[in-house]
């Protein structure tokens, strides 16, 4: 029952979403009404209007706009990203993977560029690290290689990235960049990704042990298929779990960034300046209680998203697990052929 | 865990948990601490540099004039000088006699005397310091004539003569040469060579040496070395957070009598607290952790005057601080006069009015406040909200209105609105301003920054729109700071670029007519023209709306700057 009204909170979420991005008032803020300054609720505001006169509930509803366009490609982001790196640096670990030394110091330059550079240039940066680096495996350079320490790489971002407050990392990296609704999404990617990373590397770390994996490797699958085909199914359902999780993070980190007033317009309908504006008049306790109501519900209905009996890391694989089984049955059916 | 963090920290911020820390309580009867809100920190108390009004006011707590205003009674009066100059006429030149207190002495026992005039003088005028408002306040004193038989006597020799003369000469600190040039450097230097703007003077190696080290930051910081003939002596200064002041144990005019307001220090000790967000100043007052409330926004005053009434007296004089939408007249897409007309006619004045100044304020044709009605240009209708005119305005500047927004040879009109953040009344204005233009079409993009950032913004041109408060006083109507060319940039306040050789003349003849009938004609052209040019367009003349504590007495408000006089303050008399 529960589930069934986060889902149906959640998708009037959507809805509402939906209608602030292409409906009648598409792009447009709440309008002022300077003569219904901070008015409680009543039949003509249902949930009352703010400092600037503007409809709470017309607020609220074009708020969930940022909310989409924001949070959720954030939170989507932050777990690719995570299960990717999670999943590069647990298969390869830090030796599974040689470059050219001259890519690697090209690589290596690119990446130091990206950090001292301005913001808007690093992707330059990396990408000119990336193309050279490919050539030198066209060019008559030593082809001596080392080893990619990506496990050592990945850990470490983690623990950097860990070891800063969040908000204080967020505030800092938002300071750099006029507010723009791509960059705060690049912000959020960026320090939201560390624990699916984390859990993706150790379910990766002990499924590449596995028989069927060996013998999928024996049998000269491609890496990819084995990735893909082998381990991410049986990674599936513990990582699934984690982008509730960074959704919820997500959520809260902008709306805490909306109500500081960073990082968006006040034009623009958020959550967090709705409340934010509840500091303009401390009698205003609707626009408290709306803002609050919004964001507890949302919060409560992405946890309730989580399968109870999936949580943490309960589906770690073993060896009984049907999936291995199955994939163990095709690869040895495939060794024998 | 996560969820009840969030709401926590929501919470937190909503309830204002991070307002202000508990200070020192007020103390002794004789001597009580006055603890003042602040919106933004004085960023410098260099008394040469002087960035905002409230560097301004902490500096008189440190430095003296030789005049300074009376608020109640909007009058000149001496300060440090023994009495108001006389004035004399010879030639070309206007000759400014005065006498410096006989009782006035530095904090090291030493009588100020006229050389300390003139090592001012040469301070204010010395290149390669950030001293260029102060030297435009001066530019009209010539030289120094110093009396060989008085040394506290002195005459101010100035170019021409303008009746601003007499009030401007002694608007600049008193500065002691044995704390700011101990090594005294600039003895050798004459006077006249440093006004005359020799640019020689800047290669001289004592110059050179004073200016390395004048500017050494961290010396403008030191309560040892920022300390003048004041009755305060700075006690701390952490950034963007607090300013303290202490009492003198004994100030030169302690003993005088009978103590004018001028020459009277009664609080022991001054705090004065940066609280950028109202609501959090707001709550602060209320819990006793501030005494004084100036300038406090509309709705919070008019809600303290409700509820709280038994704890605080409310005053709110009319001043002459007016809000303006400024225009940067230099960006391409407003340098025709009739876009910035239409933009002015997209601002709903009387609504705002009503809203942000709940009944108080006043509406104006320009920047002369209406109170003053021999220079007010009454004869100029009030501009109204027609975003209809306006959109007929902007298409005979050439824009013509398409599917994406207005357009001139392919260029989009968009238009970026700054102003400063946490500041209510200007947050109301911008989205206003928005909501009339997105009906016309015209995109304006809303950018509240932090007042630091946004100085340096103004200083660089860097915007199209910006709302900004301009603070007059009924003295002088000298407006070359803020509208002649010469004052764009980093020496002046021109923000809005305005200005031609017209203008400047204008301007110029404005300041040097003496006689008031014609200054007053002369001054009426100037609105017109700033009428027609709108390089801004002033919404409203704000009140001074000020709370203070029922524990103190003789807060003197006036619609001046700071609009109460803090060394006045008495604790009052305990109810019965």
């Amino acid at each position: 029952m529960s589930r069934w009204l986060a889902g149906l909170w959640l998708l009037a979420l959507l809805l509402a979403a939906a209608w602030a991005q292409f409906g009648p008032a598409a792009g447009q803020p709440a309008p002022l009404n300077l003569e219904q300054l901070s008015h409680p609720p009543s039949a003509q505001h249902w949930l009352g209007t703010d400092p600037y006169g503007r409809d709470v509930l017309t607020d609220l509803i074009l708020g969930t706009r940022q909310l989409v366009i924001i949070s959720l490609p954030a939170a989507l982001l932050a777990s690719a990203l995570g299960a990717v790196l999670g999943a590069a640096a647990g298969y390869w670990g830090n030796t599974g993977v040689r470059l050219r030394t001259s890519a690697a110091v090209v690589l290596l330059i690119g990446i130091v560029g990206a950090l001292v550079t301005e913001p808007a240039e690093a992707g330059w940066w990396l990408l000119a690290a990336a193309g050279l680096s490919a050539c030198t495996y066209a060019s008559f350079l030593p082809a001596t290689t080392l080893a990619l320490p990506l496990d050592w790489a990945v850990l470490g971002a983690a623990a950097w990235l860990g070891a800063v407050p969040r908000l204080v990392l967020v505030l800092s990296l938002v300071a750099l960049h006029a507010p723009a609704g791509w960059w705060l999404v690049s912000i959020l990617t960026l320090t939201c990704w560390p624990s699916t990373a984390r859990l993706t590397r150790t379910l990766v770390q002990q499924l590449r042990q596995r028989p069927y994996v060996e013998a999928g490797r024996a049998a000269g699958y491609s890496t990819g298929r084995l990735l893909w085909v082998h381990l991410a199914p049986n990674v599936w359902p513990s990582l699934r779990n984690t982008l509730p999780l960074n959704l919820s993070i997500c959520l809260g980190l902008q709306t805490t960034l909306g109500f500081l007033g960073i990082g968006l317009s006040p034009d623009q309908a958020d959550w967090g300046l709705t409340l934010a504006n509840a500091r303009l008049e401390p009698g205003a306790w609707w626009l408290v209680l709306s803002g609050l109501l919004a964001l507890t519900c949302t919060m409560a209905a992405i946890y309730h998203l989580l399968p109870a009996s999936d949580a943490g890391l309960a589906h770690l694989p073993t060896a009984s697990t049907a999936a291995d089984v199955t994939n163990s049955q095709q690869i040895s059916t495939s060794i024998e052929q | 865990m996560l969820r009840f963090a969030v709401i926590w920290g929501l919470l937190s911020g909503i309830l204002g948990l991070t307002a202000c820390s508990p200070s020192s309580s007020p103390h002794s009867a004789s001597a009580p601490t006055v603890r003042v809100c602040w919106p933004r920190d004085p960023e410098s108390l260099n008394p040469v540099t002087l960035p905002n009004a409230y560097a301004v006011q902490a500096n008189n707590l440190l430095y003296q004039s030789l005049l300074t205003v009376d608020g109640p009674t909007r009058r000149h009066v001496p300060w440090l000088a023994a009495d108001l100059p006389a004035v004399e006429h010879r030639d070309s030149l206007t000759f400014l006699h005065y006498r410096l207190h006989p009782q006035a002495t530095w904090d090291n026992g030493t009588p100020i005397l006229a050389q300390d005039v003139v090592f001012t003088l040469k301070v204010l005028n010395c290149p390669g310091l950030p001293n260029e408002s102060l030297r435009g306040l001066v530019s009209f004193i010539r030289d120094v004539q110093t009396d060989a038989a008085d040394p506290r006597r002195f005459t101010l020799v100035c170019r021409g003569y303008a009746p601003e003369y007499r009030d401007n000469s002694g608007e600049f600190p008193i500065l002691p040469a044995y704390l700011v040039d101990p090594q005294a450097r600039l003895r050798s230097v004459p006077l006249q060579q440093l006004t005359q703007a020799d640019s020689s003077v800047a290669s001289v190696a004592a110059v050179q040496t004073f200016q390395q080290e004048f500017n050494q930051a961290a010396r403008w910081r030191d309560p040892r070395t920022l300390r003048g003939s004041g009755p305060y002596q700075l006690a701390g200064w952490q950034a963007g957070q607090q300013v303290t002041f202490v009492r003198k144990p004994r100030w030169w005019a302690d003993g005088l009598k009978p103590a004018t307001p001028a020459l009277t220090a009664n609080p022991g000790r001054i705090e004065f607290h940066v609280v950028p967000n109202p609501a959090t100043a707001l709550l602060a007052l209320r819990r006793g952790e501030l005494d004084v409330y100036p300038n406090m926004p509309g709705p919070d005053f008019a809600r303290l005057k409700t509820s709280d009434s038994s704890s605080f007296r409310f005053y709110s004089p009319a001043s002459y601080r007016v809000v303006v939408l400024e225009m940067n007249v230099q960006q391409p897409a407003l340098r025709d006069a009739r876009t910035r007309q239409a933009l002015a006619l997209l601002v709903d004045y009387d609504r705002l009015l009503r809203a942000t100044q709940y009944g108080q304020g006043q509406r104006t044709t320009g920047l002369i406040s209406p109170r003053e009605k021999w220079v007010y240009h009454d004869s100029l209708p009030l501009r109204p909200y027609a975003p209809a005119e306006a959109a007929t305005l902007l298409q005979r500047a050439g824009w013509q209105r398409g599917p994406d927004g207005w357009r001139r040879a392919g260029q989009p009109l968009t238009l970026r609105l700054f102003y400063s953040a946490s500041d209510r009344t200007y947050a109301t204005v911008a989205l206003l301003f928005q909501q009339s233009a997105r009906q016309i079409g015209l995109p304006v993009t809303l950018h509240p920054t932090e007042a630091g950032q946004l100085s340096e913004l103004r200083r660089n041109g860097e915007f199209d729109l910006s709302l900004r408060t301009l603070y007059g006083n009924p003295f002088a109507y000298d407006l070359r700071p803020l509208l002649h060319t010469g004052s764009i940039g980093s020496g002046g306040a021109n923000r809005s670029r305005f200005g031609n050789a017209a203008s400047d003349r204008l301007l110029e003849t404005i300041y040097a007519t003496e006689d008031s009938v014609s200054k007053a004609r002369l001054l009426r052209r100037l609105q017109t023209l700033l009428y027609q040019e709108v390089p801004f367009t002033p919404l409203f003349f704000e009140p001074n709306r000020l709370a203070v504590s029922r524990r103190f007495a003789h807060v003197r408000p006036s619609g001046l700057e700071p609009g109460y006089d803090l060394p006045s303050f008495t604790l009052a008399p305990a109810q019965p």
